[in-house]
């Protein structure tokens, strides 16, 4: 009850005048990041976030959550009608929304798959305000040993969940380590990593590494490889995007075990939206009883992945707003966001900062209805922005990262900075490197090596505090099964019978 | 066993020592991992690594160091006995454009100001993209950067001039 009550007072703030600009903001910009192939929530994230210094902490917070979600919705856009994933995680909904849409099914694929994000998040949302607040009391009572466990699980979440292979996974994660430490060191004042440089003395800004990781390695990969965009093809008239009562009695149950899936895949740290709506599809292909229709354009599969993806991106705030730990490279972007706002992100930011908090979350329930409102209707001028030439697209991206990366300090040493993080990203990734682990590592790398050493002081060099505390020894069991169970990787043989 | 699976043994078998132990993206992503590594391992040691009660500042580095070279150690390996794709990272000039366009920036900024700077960036990128000039990239280029300066240094109130001329 308390909850609910808190979430009405939060759903007010969000509602009151400016809150609702930047949500309103952040949601469409996420839109037009999602159904643009090409340009990422994170590279999108990165790029406002310097423009969001500006404005008050909870409205930033809004803003840039809003882009994380609402690029969800958007990508399943272009995925339906291009066959293209505008964004990572909607790659799944190519193998059916596209045969779909060469059926003559494109409006009411789009219409299905925006009802299943749109139950998704709700139903993430209402996990999200049960649970928050008691796991983040329950959290006060960690100790340092705890945060250290806690946070190691993270990392290796990060690193054995993510794409690819998993050595690379825990390489790119000990680089956002390394990256962590440039700088002076907090408890002794000595230089780490600088080598004489004094521009790397306050170390080295988040902002420019994920502008160079996301935003420049993105403009770089696009270029090497050039694909076609024609979305002319499908018309999508009002008519269309009504299904048919059969096609939505065979997409409930889907859109339901999507949401669960996805809600226990944003719980996890490190997973992501794109793992979670994978497996949401090979769920529903597994169970369903005519599985050889997947890929030809069943509903199924494109309901349960977008509601799965969906629930990941909000219940990825769970562990993120309660505990202070990301669960993804955005939810590692946000945090530092917080940090730069000067709120201390980790359990006492819901004590501390009840508004913040709860608007935030209000801030989700109106930018979801906004979403549908956004999509649906407006499906015209989505269409048409697809047709906006990467000419004019790369440019203006260009232009924002150099510009936000120098607001930052007001300095053009940084813009150097994100020239090496771009090159060494493209590199990396076409190496098989992932670049979210990195920045998992970067922005937890200070709080564990901080926590690993408040530990081992306040009980004499005692390594055994690791394995007495339930607390700490609960997260190393789960960070050894994660690591034993990377052996074994399920989802990783799923996938590639799915693409297959 | 799938065509693929064969046509990947078959790699394996006639790809030289060589090339496995240096030319894999696998091994090429080792290797960096064990320079890294190296450099790492170096911090920790230069820094003094402390005792086990109370790490020096040099002890994480150090952890982390030991980490990255095993890591890549184990990564040669793996390509030394199973092979792996060959590493190929294509390299085009419009790659270089876009690093010269950031740079670019960064040196004009402080001369000449805004609209300047963003202008030349913005045909650096259009001539990546397009391979070429057109009137209508200039036109938009300038535009756009018009449009910067009335967002960021007008509206958000960075510190900067829209114009200058530094002689």
């Amino acid at each position: 009850m308390e909850a609910l009550f808190s979430l009405l007072q939060g759903m007010a703030l969000a509602l009151s005048w400016p809150s609702v600009l930047y949500s309103v903001g952040g949601v469409t910009l996420g839109m037009m990041v999602g159904v643009l192939p090409g340009v990422g929530p994170m590279a999108a994230i990165a790029l406002i976030l310097p423009v969001t210094f500006h404005v008050a902490p909870a409205d930033a917070l809004i803003m840039l959550a809003g882009v994380y979600y609402g690029a969800q919705y958007g990508g399943s856009i272009t995925s339906i009608l291009l066959n293209l994933p505008g964004t990572a995680s909607s790659a799944v909904v190519c193998l059916d929304g596209h045969p779909m849409a060469q059926r003559g099914r494109a409006g009411a694929a789009l219409f299905i798959t925006t009802m299943a994000s749109f139950i998704g998040s709700n139903l993430a949302i209402i996990l999200l305000v049960i649970f928050a607040a008691p796991l983040a009391r329950v959290a006060l009572q960690f100790q340092p040993a705890d945060y250290f466990s806690m946070m190691m699980m993270g990392l290796i979440a990060a690193a054995t969940l993510s794409e690819g292979s998993v050595a690379k996974g825990i390489i790119m994660v000990l680089f956002g380590l390394i990256l962590g430490m440039v700088g002076a060191d907090v408890n002794t004042g000595a230089q780490r990593f600088t080598f004489g440089f004094t521009d790397l003395w306050n170390g080295i800004s988040i902002v420019a590494v994920a502008m160079g990781f996301f935003g420049v390695t993105e403009v770089i990969r696009n270029l090497t490889s050039t694909s076609e965009r024609d979305a002319s093809i499908y018309k999508v008239t009002w008519r269309t995007l009504l299904p048919t009562g059969h096609e939505v009695r065979d997409s409930i149950w889907p859109i339901t075990r999507g949401s669960v899936l996805g809600m226990a895949f944003g719980l996890l740290p490190g997973t992501g939206t794109s793992i979670s709506s994978f497996v949401a599809y090979l769920m529903e292909k597994k169970i369903s009883r005519h599985p050889e229709k997947f890929g030809q354009g069943t509903i199924e599969g494109i309901a349960s992945s977008e509601a799965a993806n969906n629930a990941t991106a909000q219940s990825a705030f769970i562990p993120t707003l309660s505990l202070g730990i990301p669960a993804d490279g955005v939810m590692a972007l946000l945090l530092a966001a917080m940090m730069i706002h000067g709120i201390q992100p980790g359990p006492r930011f819901l004590t501390e900062h009840p508004h913040i908090f709860w608007g935030l979350i209000g801030s989700f329930v109106i930018g979801n209805l906004f979403l549908v409102i956004l999509n649906l209707p407006l499906i015209g001028i989505w269409v048409r922005f697809l047709s906006i030439p990467y000419r004019f697209l790369a440019p203006a991206v260009i232009l924002l990262i150099a510009i936000g990366v120098y607001s930052i300090q007001n300095s053009t040493g940084d813009i150097f900075f994100v020239i090496g993080f771009g090159m060494a990203g493209y590199v990396l990734s076409k190496l098989g490197f992932q670049a979210a682990p990195l920045l998992l590592g970067l922005v937890l790398g200070p709080m564990v090596e901080e926590n690993l050493r408040r530990a081992l002081l306040i009980t004499r060099g005692d390594y055994m505090v690791f394995l007495e505390r339930p607390i700490s020894l609960s997260f190393l069991l789960l960070t050894a099964f994660l690591i034993l169970s990377s052996i074994w990787t399920p989802w990783k043989r799923f996938k590639k019978r799915a693409e297959a | 066993m799938s065509k693929e699976v064969i046509q990947t043994a078959g790699y394996a078998g006639k790809s030289s020592l060589l090339e496995r132990l240096f030319l894999t993206s696998d091994s090429v992503g080792g290797w960096i991992s064990v320079v890294i590594g190296c450099v790492s391992l170096g911090q920790g040691l230069s820094l003094g690594l402390g005792s086990l009660r109370r790490l020096g500042s040099g002890g994480f580095p150090f952890g982390v160091g030991v980490l990255l070279v095993a890591l890549g150690a184990l990564l040669i390996i793996g390509s030394l006995r199973n092979g792996g794709e060959p590493a190929r990272i294509p390299i085009k000039v419009s790659s270089f454009l876009i690093l010269a366009a950031l740079a670019s920036f960064a040196v004009l900024l402080p001369l000449f100001g805004m609209i300047p700077s963003a202008t030349v960036l913005m045909l650096f990128v259009s001539a990546a993209v397009t391979g070429r000039l057109a009137w209508a990239d200039v036109i938009y280029a300038l535009a756009i950067s018009i449009a910067a300066v009335l967002v960021f240094i007008n509206g958000l109130g960075l510190a900067l001039p829209a114009i200058r001329w530094p002689l």
